[in-house]
Formats: C-alpha cells, structure tokens, sequence
C-alpha cells in the first residue's frame, strides 16, 4: 500500500475531530473523503500534509513512517479550500515558488517546467497577470499548478470546487480527473458533495462524526449503502417497511404501473425534473418517492390510484 | 482638552483600521435583513469596532497621563504628575523622588492596561472571512438625519481646531508682536543657525533610524507571537506590550538609572536615545503587525511551507511583503513619535546633542516663542510630508485583501 493511514486520531480539546480513522490507498488511486460538514475531512486532510500532529495513530507514505515529519519535508502538495495563492505574485511566480528552494532546478529549468505547466492548465496567457485579478476558475488553476509542479508523490485537495459556480465546477473536476489519469498521480479529494464524489472518484471513504462509516467503490457505495446514513447521503433513497423487513430503495428503482403488483398507492404529489419526474405515492402511512424517466414516463394524475414494482 | 485634540488623530487611524476590517458583508447583510443605516451602526459596526475603540481609548489615556510637556508648555495652576516628575529630576536633580513619582503614574497605566488585554481578546473572535471593502458599484453606506448633522459637526469642529492650531504655530514662526500689531519677520528663522539646525537633522536621523528597526524588530515580535504560539508567547507579548504603556517619563528615568552605571554605560549617547524611542514603540508595530496577520489567510502560510520552503524563506518571500502596510504604519508612528517625543529622551540626551523637541521646549521655557515655533513648524512639516509620502504607500491596493474579495464574489 502506498499511503497508509493507521489509527489516525486527532483530538481538539474536547472534540475528537478524527477517530480511529484507517485507510490504505494504493498509488496512482483518486480516493475521495466524502462527509457533511464538520465530520473531520479537512482535520484528516491537514494530518496528512503534516499541518496537524495526530493525537494517535501514523501515517505511513511509501514505506515511510511520516507522521512527525515537517510539512515542508513531506512529497505531499495540497490545493487549499481557500487556493491560498500568494497575493503579492504574479501567477508565474506562484507556480514557480516551489521550485526556487530545490536545488535541482535551475533558473532556466524551473521557468521552463513554469511555462509547461501553465501550459497544462490553460493560463500560458496569464503568465505575467496579477493572481488577485483571476477569475475564481483561473484562481484555482493556478493553486493546482503550484502543487502539481513539485511532483507530489500524494496531491491533496480539500474541496476545492467549493467556491466555483455549478458548471465550472463540473468542468475543472472532469479536467482533474483527466489530468490525474494521464499523469497517474495519487489523489486525496475532500468533498461534501456525494455527485462531485461519485463522479470523479477510485474509491469513496464516506466519513461522518470523525469515524469511518463505508469505504468502497462509487457503484459499491450507491447500490450496496452500509446503513441509512450513507444512503441517504449519497442520493436519496426510501425507506420502507413492509412487514417485519425495512427496504432501502433508490427513487429510480421503483416503477409505477397499472397491473396488479400487489404494492397499492396513491399519487399525492408530482414534480417535473426534466429527465425525469418525482412522483410522491403514499402507500398506507408511508410516501415513498418515485423517479420516473421521461422516456417511460405515462403521466399519472395527482389523485390516482397505482401499483408500484421494485426492481 | 489639548490632549484629546492631539490623540484623535491617533486614535481616528487606529478605529479606521478596525473599520476596514470589519466585512463589509456582515453590514450588507445586516441592511438586507432590514436594519437602517443606524441599526446598522448600532448593531454591527459598534459591536464590531469596540475593541478598536477600546484600544484607543487606552493609549490616548496612557499618552495623556505621560505627558508633561503640554501641561507645562501650556502652563496653568494644575500639577500634573508627569510634569512634577520632569521638575524634580531637571530642577533638584532628585532622582528617587522622580522615580517614585513615575511608579505613581504606573499603577493607573496598568490598571487600564489590564482593561486592555482583557478587551483585545475580542480581536481574535472576529472571523476574517469576506470581502472588506465595499465593491465598486455597491450599495454604499449613508446616514441621514439628526445623527448625521451631529457627527457632521464634530467632525468639522475637529478639523478647525486642529487647522487653528497650525496656523498659530506658523503664524508665529514669521511674526513677532510689536506691541500692537504682528509683524511679518524672518528673525527667528534666522536665529536658527545657531545649532538648532544640527538638532532639526539630528531628530531626522534619529526618527528614520528607529522607525526603521522598530518596524523590523516589531512586525517580527508579532509574527511569533500570533503564527508560533510557542509556550510564554503571551508573557513575551506582555513584556514587549509593557513600554508602550509605562509612560514616558517613568522609562526615560528608568533607562537613565539602568545605563549610568556598568556595565552598560549609555547615558548620554546616541545609542540610549535611539533604543529608548525604539522599545517605546515596538508595541505599536506588533500590533500592526498582529492586526495585519490576524486579517491574513494563515493557509497561505501553510500553502509555502507545504512546497517545501524552508521556514525562513517563508518569512522573507511570503510574510514580510504581506506586512508592508503593517511595517509602513509603524514607520510613520515611530517616525512621527521620535520627533515629537519629549518626555522619555528629555532626561537621557546629552546637552550637547539636542533633538529639535528638546531645543523647542526649551526655547519656550526660555520665553523665545518665535524661535520655539520656528522649530515646531520644522517638526511639523518635516513629520507631515513622511506621514503623506508613507500614507500613500499604504493606500495602493493591498493585495491580501484584493485576493480576498475577489475570491467571495
Ligand atoms: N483547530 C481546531 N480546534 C478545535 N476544533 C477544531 C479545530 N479544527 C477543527 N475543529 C473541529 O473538528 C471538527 C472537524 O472539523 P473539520 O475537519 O474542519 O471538518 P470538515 O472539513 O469535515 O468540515 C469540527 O467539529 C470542527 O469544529
Ligand atoms: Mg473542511
């Protein structure tokens, strides 16, 4: 295993951010840390890049016991939340800043590694400009160049769409996501969005309170949710008591017809979502939402009474 | 009531700082959520700048209570005790009793320095998130009303004292009172020449040499203080705070009883004057310093060392171009306060290397008040075009803040 975590535990004083966290995430992986607000994902993140002293538990990079290395001393990069971008830099200056302190660089090595990383990200243009005057996109561009440049053995990333409008956020995670193809880097993504997760990641660790709730592949984590939690956060799901069992059934695997399927409900509410519709059907106490295709859809009436299939 | 005139200045810069700080968001959003100008000002810009207000409130009662060249030079049957400290040591050459007339003026100063640090605290709760200035097409901020036309009125009354008062002391530079009338006259100036230009240069040396090392030592004093919260940085942050708040005359008696005697023997040079004006306004600079840090992202701090640069490099690329502004305001303070100060150096200079302060005072005391204002007016000017230059430095954009608002939008 490339990068371990064992046990990782931080404590604030009377908080315990981060409990008995253990992953192990092979090279070249894109792992994503997947949790609301406040369950320890940047806490987890800044134990790795050596910014936070575990209160127990290693971290172990290579075969190399890190965990009370400096951060400056570990092969680790991390784009911040907040880009963090020198303000008094030019974006050539930003990029090339970690290259000034290696030794094996130089000056004319290091612009030219500049340029062709600039090039990468798309601001050979920007060269010269001023960070403070980018875009939010151009910003974070520049903040992933700057670590990427050092060739990392890990790349952190602590959400760093965040701040960027919907459409540019799917249009710099599917880049990265390329990017991190083609260059085969391994990738730790904090995210508390489950699309941005399924989307772009090898494998999910969903994380709530401090704790490690699942860890799996994104298809694994969606169909096979270990408990309520975690279906519910990645997407929705419907929780249904027939008899003695609980169903935890996703919207889309649910169809509504009109043959005799022995579930009996009645629409009570509709909503068009454009590829689909929600459909909200009440069987006996319970609504459950359904999520109908447009293709297949056969516009029921609010009012009407249906038989809904699982599938 | 002089005193007051003279601290508002001070004071005005300090809470415009706090001011700026505050984020322009948090008063959006408090006018969003239906708040008037004056709700506004009541409920968030107060509230916000109360440890600003608080913190110049105390250094203004702390330079009051040190002061003794304004009781005296203005004269008046009160005793102040700063004032009778200055007599003591100068007239009866009684040390001890001066000494023990400091310690008098010490324990109010630091029972309002206590005030102080319990306050300051509040600075840090502030988070620094969001935009700081208002942008460029927004919705800005007026008052209107009673409240208005009173702030309207103080601000202007302000301004004429103080611009009154300029013209006086320039006034009397180029006059002299011929019995009934003022007549224009270049005399004093002319009696300048007779080593009270050396003073003039001297105090311009001294000024530029400690506010340059004072910025230094200062912003780096903060930079530990607030990044490395290493154990005893508060104590360290109390003892560098402590100068500042011991009034100026009890230090300059201090500084005369630590160096008369080995095995340091500084009474009377240079050095001691420099050092003396240097340690009184360190606070000054680290709380700039701080002031600026405590606004500055610390991830981009984090974002250097994590590409690997060692610490120190950190310090120089990253910190120190972020505290520019930081280092120029303690410039301009220490500049403008080493030529203005009398109290601390008046008893640690030697008679043979005057400051333009001490030549002033003492042309007044001598009754020369052409002379005396002469020398004011150099001061004055001298001070006032460093304070332009240095003002306009600061005014460029700063870039910690541009990037910030930016990054909000
Ligand atoms: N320096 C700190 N001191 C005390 N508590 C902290 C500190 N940093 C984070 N926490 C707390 O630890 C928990 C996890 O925080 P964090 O890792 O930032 O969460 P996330 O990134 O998942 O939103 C939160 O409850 C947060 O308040
Ligand atoms: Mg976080």
């Amino acid at each position: 295993m490339y990068l371990q975590l064992q046990n990782l535990t931080k404590q604030f004083d009377n908080i315990t951010a981060v409990n008995d966290m253990n992953v192990n995430i092979k090279k070249g992986e894109l792992v994503s840390l997947l949790g609301p607000s406040g369950c320890g994902k940047t806490t987890t993140l800044k134990m790795i890049g050596g910014f936070l002293k575990p209160t127990r538990g290693k971290v172990i990079l290579d075969g190399i016991d890190i965990t009370n290395l400096e951060p400056e001393k570990r092969p680790i990069t991390t784009v911040f939340q907040s880009y963090a971008l020198f303000p008094h830099m030019n974006v050539q200056e930003n990029v090339g800043y970690g290259l000034k302190y290696r030794k094996q660089y130089s000056k004319k090595a290091a612009r030219e590694k500049v340029d062709e990383m600039l090039d990468m990200v798309g601001l050979k243009d920007f060269a010269r400009q001023n960070v403070t005057k980018l875009s939010g996109g151009q910003q974070q561009r520049v903040a992933f160049a700057r670590a990427l440049i050092l060739n990392p053995k890990v790349l952190l990333l602590d959400e760093p769409f965040s701040n960027l409008d919907a459409k540019l956020r799917v249009k710099m995670r599917n880049e990265i996501k390329e990017l991190q193809k083609k260059i085969q880097i391994t990738m730790i993504f904090v995210t508390h969005d489950q699309e941005e997760a399924l989307s772009i990641s090898d494998r999910i660790v969903i994380m709530n309170d401090g704790v490690i709730v699942q860890i799996g592949s994104p298809k694994d984590i969606y169909t096979n949710p270990k408990n309520q939690f975690v279906a519910d956060f990645i997407g929705r799901v419907n929780t249904l008591k027939l008899g003695e069992k609980t169903l935890l059934i996703r919207p889309e695997n649910i169809a509504i017809t009109s043959e005799d399927t022995g579930h009996n409900g009645k629409i009570i509410q509709k909503q068009y979502m454009g590829p689909y519709t929600t459909y909200f059907i009440k069987i006996g106490e319970q609504t459950i939402q359904a999520d109908i295709s447009s293709i297949t859809d056969e516009a029921w009436e609010i009012g009407e009474s249906v038989n809904i299939k699982f599938m | 009531m002089m005193q007051a005139l003279s601290e508002i200045s001070l004071s005005a810069i300090l809470i415009i700082g706090v001011l700026q700080g505050i984020d322009k968001n948090l008063i959006n959003a408090s006018r969003d959520l239906g708040a008037s100008p004056y709700e506004t000002i009541k409920r968030v810009v107060l509230p916000s700048a109360k440890s600003g207000i608080i913190v110049a409130g105390f250094i203004a009662f702390v330079k009051s209570l040190a002061d003794f060249g304004t009781p005296i030079i203005i004269g008046g049957n009160f005793k102040f005790l700063a004032t009778e400290s200055y007599l003591t040591v100068i007239g009866r050459s009684n040390l001890p009793k001066a000494s023990a007339m400091s310690v008098l003026i010490l324990v109010p100063a630091m029972l309002v320095f206590a005030f102080y640090r319990y306050h300051m605290k509040d600075l840090q709760l502030f988070t620094n998130t969001g935009s700081k200035t208002f942008e460029s097409g927004e919705t800005g901020f007026e008052l209107k009303g009673p409240l208005n036309t009173f702030l309207g009125i103080l601000t202007w009354f302000f301004i004429i004292v103080m611009i009154l008062q300029y013209v006086t002391i320039f006034g009397s530079a180029i006059t002299y009172y011929n019995g009934k009338n003022y007549v224009f006259t270049l005399k004093h100036i002319k009696l300048m020449r007779y080593g009270k230009w050396g003073s003039f240069f001297r105090s311009i040396r001294y000024s530029l040499i400690a506010g340059i090392s004072t910025s230094f030592i200062g912003l780096l004093l903060s930079y530990y203080i607030e990044r490395r919260r290493f154990i005893g940085s508060k104590i360290i942050d109390f003892i560098a705070t402590l100068p500042y708040i011991i009034p100026g005359t009890f230090f300059g008696i201090g500084y005369i009883l630590a160096f008369n005697n080995r095995p340091l023997i500084l009474t009377g040079t240079e050095i001691i004057v420099i050092l003396n004006c240097i340690f009184r306004q360190i606070p000054i600079a680290s709380k700039a310093g701080s002031a600026v840090l405590t606004n500055m992202n610390p991830e981009i701090e984090n974002a250097a060392k994590d590409l690997g640069v060692p610490k120190i490099f950190v310090i120089k690329d990253i910190i120190l171009p972020l505290l520019k502004p930081a280092f120029l305001i303690s410039f301009i303070n220490t500049f403008t306060t080493t030529m203005t100060t009398v109290g601390a150096i008046i008893f640690i200079i030697s008679p043979g290397a005057k400051v333009a302060t001490v030549e002033m005072f003492n042309t007044l005391r001598d009754g020369d008040y052409g002379i005396g204002a002469v020398i004011a007016n150099l001061i004055i000017i001298s001070t006032l075009l460093i304070n332009m230059v240095f003002s306009k430095l600061i005014q460029q954009p700063n870039p910690a803040k541009a990037l910030e608002s930016k990054f909000h939008r």
